[in-house]
C-alpha cells in the first residue's frame, strides 16, 4: 500500500486540560512511546508533538487501520476508552495532514495567533523523534516541507506581527518612535513588577542607558543589577527624566508624579521625543502631557488596546495564511503526482514501442521478397508510418492521465490504463489507496 | 518615456499595494522594476540629448520628464540608504501622475534659447525638487505615522511605515541636500531673466512664488539647524514647503508668463 500521511490528535480548542494532562508525555517517557507508536499502534514512521495545547501523533501508516490504533493508543495513556475520544481527536491523511502541519508550525492552530514558540516546538519533536529512529524519509519530508511553509506564512503574512504582551507593546511603540533603541535613555520610576518587566525588554535591546528609582531602595538595586542599570535615590527622578527618551512610570503613588508643565519644560530644551509609558494605577502622569508636542503618552488601557489590536489583526491574517498553505500543499500534491503518473505513461509508452517494432519487423520479413532492392525504402516508410500511429494512438491517453494526475479519478485511470494493456512492470506504482470504491 | 512610463507604473502598483498589505496578482521585485524603467527612461534621455546636442529640457513634456527621472533616481538611492520600504508608494505615485501628465502634455519645443544660464536653471531646480520630494514624502510619512501612534494604531499602515525617528532624519537630509540646489537654481535662474528684462522681472508671478517657497524652507532649515526642530512641527513645514513648491511649478511652467517666454524661442 502507499505510505499515507497521518496526523491524529487533539488541542485547546477541541478537549479540555482534563483530557490534555492525561495525554501528556513527558520527555523521559518520548522514545518509549515513539516506539510503541511503531509497534502496537501500526505506524511506519512516528513524531509526537505534546504542548500545554496539544498532543498530535504524526505519522505514516503501515497497517490498515492505524489510525484506529493510534486512538486506542492514546485512550490507553489517558485511561478512558477509545469511544470517548471520537469526539476530541481530529484527523488529517495526506496532503491535508501535510496543510494541517504547516499550520500548527506557523502558529495558526496556537492559543496567541502568530506565537513563535510552536515551531521551534515541532523542531524539537521532529529531532526527538530522529533521535528515537522513528522518522524516515516519507514524514521527514512532509515536516521539512510544512516546516518551510510555516516559515513562509510568518514571513509573508502579518501573523506573527504586533506585540501580544503589554510590556512587548511599550517596546514596540518605543521603535516605532525612535528606530534604534542603542542610544537611548530610558528612566524607570518605581520598580514594579511590569515596569521591572519593560525594563528587561529595553535592556534586551541595548538601551545604552538605563536608570531605576524607587522608594524602595533595594527593588531598584535589584533590577539595576540585573539588567546593568543605574539605581538612584527616588527624590532625584525629576533631574534624571528631565534626560530620559523614555520614561517609564510605574510607581505605587496616590497621586501624579510628572506633570504637564514639567515634561513641557524637559522637551523644549531638546529636540528629540519623549515616550511616557504611565504604567501606575493611579495614574502616575498628568494626561495633558500626552497633547504635548513629539510627547507620546500610554497608560495601561492605552498598552492593553495596541495588544488587543495586534491580536485581531493576526486574526484577521489567518485566512490569508490559510490561503497561502492551501496554495502551497496543492502544488506539493501536483507535483507529487505528477511523480505518480510518469511510470504509467513511461510503460505504456515501452509497451507500444515493443509491440510497434515487432510488427515493423513481421511486415518488412513479408515483403522482402516483392520489393526487391527497394527494401530499405519500403522499410523507412513502414518505420515512420508505425510511429506516427503509435504517436497518434498514445497522444490521447497519455493527455489524459498527465491532466487527471493530480485530480481526484486519476488513480483509478491509471489502473485501469495499465490493467487494459497489461502494464504489470518493475516500475509499476502502488494500487490506488487513496480512493477507496464507493 | 513609454516603456519606462509603464514600468513606472507597475512599480506604483505594486508599492502602493505593498503599502497597504496586499499582494500584487503578478509579484516582480518593485526595486527591479523601478531600476529597469529608470534604465529606459535614462537611455531615452541620452538619445535625445544627442540628438539635439544640449540637455533635452525642451517643453513641458520634457522638463516634467526630467523631473520624474531625478525624483525616480534619488527614491533609489534613499530607499537604499535609508532602508525606507514604504518610500517608493509615497514617491511613485505623485512621481507617476507627474510622468502621465508629461505624456499628455505637446512634446513640441517650447524652451528653445535660454542659453546656458536657462538650462543651468532648470537642471538645478530639478534635481533641487526631487530631492525636496523626499523631504515632503518624509514629511508626509511622519504626519501619518505620528497619528497612528497617537491613536495607538500600531497594526495597520504603521507597520509599514518606518519609525518617527528614521523619518525625521531622512526629511532633514532630504532638505539639506535638495534646498541649495533649489537656492543656486532660484538664484541663477533670476541672474538671466534680470539679464534679459531688467529689475522688472522680479514683480512678475514666477520670481515672487519661487521667493515664497525659497523663505519656507530657508525658515525649516534655519529652525532644524538652529533651534534644534525637528518631529512633527518640522514634518508640517515639509508639508507647506512642498505646496509653496508645487505652485511655483505651476506658475513657471503653466501659466503664459515671461518664464516661459525667456525660455522660449
Amino acid at each position: 500500500m502507499t505510505p499515507a500521511l497521518l496526523v491524529l490528535g487533539l488541542n485547546h480548542e477541541r478537549a479540555p486540560l482534563a483530557v490534555r494532562e492525561r495525554l501528556a508525555i513527558p520527555d523521559g517517557r518520548l522514545p518509549a512511546a515513539l516506539a510503541e507508536l511503531r509497534g502496537e499502534a501500526g505506524l511506519g514512521e512516528a513524531l509526537l508533538l505534546a504542548t500545554c495545547n496539544r498532543v498530535e501523533v504524526w505519522g505514516v501508516e503501515r497497517a490498515a487501520d492505524a489510525a484506529g490504533a493510534v486512538t486506542r493508543w492514546l485512550a490507553s495513556r489517558g485511561g478512558a476508552p477509545p469511544e470517548s475520544l471520537a469526539d476530541v481527536l481530529y484527523r488529517h491523511r495526506g496532503p491535508e495532514a501535510v496543510g494541517h502541519m504547516a499550520a500548527v508550525a506557523a502558529g495558526l492552530d496556537s492559543m496567541v495567533v502568530g506565537e513563535p514558540q510552536i515551531l521551534g516546538q515541532v523542531k524539537a519533536a521532529h529531532a526527538a523523534a530522529a533521535a528515537a529512529g522513528t522518522v524516515g524519509p516519507v514524514l521527514g519530508d512532509a515536516v521539512t516541507q510544512a516546516l518551510r511553509i510555516a516559515r513562509r506564512v510568518r514571513t509573508e503574512t502579518d501573523v506573527g506581527r504586533g506585540a501580544v504582551s503589554v510590556s512587548y507593546a511599550a517596546v514596540e511603540l518605543a521603535r516605532k518612535i525612535f528606530g534604534d533603541l542603542q542610544e537611548r535613555t530610558v528612566v524607570l520610576i518605581g520598580a514594579g513588577e511590569m515596569g521591572g518587566l519593560a525594563a528587561r525588554h529595553l535592556a534586551d535591546l541595548g538601551v545604552s542607558r538605563l536608570v531605576i528609582t524607587s522608594r524602595t531602595v533595594e527593588r531598584a538595586e535589584a533590577i539595576a543589577r540585573e539588567t546593568g542599570g543605574k539605581a538612584v535615590p527616588f527624590e532625584e527622578y525629576p533631574r534624571h527624566a528631565a534626560a530620559a527618551d523614555i520614561l517609564i512610570c510605574a510607581a505605587a503613588a496616590p497621586h501624579v508624579l510628572v506633570t504637564a508643565g514639567q515634561v513641557a519644560g524637559w522637551v523644549a530644551a531638546r529636540p528629540r521625543p519623549l515616550f511616557c509609558i504611565d504604567l501606575g494605577v493611579p495614574r502616575n502622569v498628568d494626561r495633558g502631557v500626552g497633547r504635548l508636542a513629539d510627547v507620546y503618552l500610554y497608560d495601561v488601557d492605552d498598552l492593553e488596546a495596541v495588544v488587543e489590536a495586534n491580536r485581531r489583526a493576526r486574526e484577521r491574517e489567518v485566512a490569508r495564511a490559510r490561503q497561502l498553505i492551501a496554495e502551497a500543499v496543492a502544488r506539493l500534491a501536483r507535483t507529487a503526482a505528477a511523480r505518480t503518473a510518469a511510470p504509467t505513461i513511461r510503460s505504456l509508452r515501452a509497451k507500444l514501442e515493443e509491440i510497434r517494432q515487432a510488427e515493423v519487423e513481421r511486415t518488412v520479413a513479408r515483403l522482402a521478397g516483392r520489393v526487391g532492392d527497394r527494401a530499405p525504402e519500403v522499410r523507412a516508410a513502414v518505420e515512420a508510418m508505425s510511429i506516427a500511429l503509435v504517436s497518434k494512438i498514445l497522444h490521447g491517453p497519455i493527455e489524459q492521465l498527465k491532466a487527471a494526475q493530480a485530480a481526484p479519478g486519476g488513480a483509478r485511470l491509471r489502473a485501469l490504463v495499465r490493467e487494459l494493456f497489461g502494464l504489470d512492470g518493475e516500475d509499476e506504482e502502488d494500487p490506488p489507496r487513496e480512493e477507496p470504491p464507493p | 518615456m513609454d516603456l519606462a512610463l509603464t514600468g513606472y507604473l507597475w512599480a506604483t502598483v505594486q508599492a502602493v499595494a505593498e503599502l497597504l498589505g496586499r499582494r500584487p496578482a503578478w509579484p516582480v521585485p518593485t526595486r527591479a522594476l523601478l531600476v529597469s524603467a529608470w534604465l529606459v527612461h535614462t537611455g531615452g534621455l541620452l538619445l535625445r540629448g544627442v540628438a539635439l546636442g544640449r540637455p533635452p529640457v525642451t517643453g513641458l513634456h520634457a522638463a516634467l520628464s526630467l523631473i520624474v527621472w531625478a525624483a525616480v533616481l534619488l527614491l533609489l538611492w534613499a530607499e537604499r540608504r535609508y532602508r525606507l520600504r514604504a518610500l517608493p508608494g509615497f514617491v511613485l505615485l505623485p512621481a507617476s501622475l507627474l510622468g502621465l501628465i508629461a505624456a499628455a502634455a505637446p512634446e513640441a519645443a517650447v524652451f528653445g534659447t535660454a542659453g546656458a544660464g536657462g538650462m543651468g536653471h532648470a537642471l538645478l531646480v530639478v534635481l533641487g525638487l526631487g530631492a525636496l520630494a523626499g523631504n515632503f514624502a518624509g514629511g508626509v510619512m511622519y504626519v501619518l505615522q505620528e497619528r497612528a501612534l497617537r491613536r495607538g494604531a500600531v497594526a495597520g499602515l504603521s507597520r509599514r511605515l518606518p519609525p518617527l525617528g528614521t523619518l525625521d532624519r531622512f526629511s532633514f537630509h532630504a532638505l539639506v541636500v535638495g534646498f541649495p540646489f533649489l537656492t543656486l537654481g532660484i538664484v541663477l535662474g533670476t541672474v538671466s531673466a534680470a539679464r534679459l528684462y531688467g529689475p522688472g522681472w522680479l514683480w512678475q508671478p514666477t520670481p515672487v512664488v519661487a521667493a515664497a517657497t525659497w523663505a519656507i524652507y530657508a525658515m525649516t532649515v534655519s529652525l532644524r539647524a538652529g533651534a534644534g526642530w525637528g518631529g512633527r512641527r518640522a514634518a508640517y513645514l515639509a508639508l507647506a514647503g512642498f505646496a509653496g513648491m508645487v505652485v511655483t511649478v505651476s506658475v513657471s511652467l503653466l501659466l503664459p508668463t515671461r518664464h516661459v517666454a525667456l525660455l522660449g524661442p
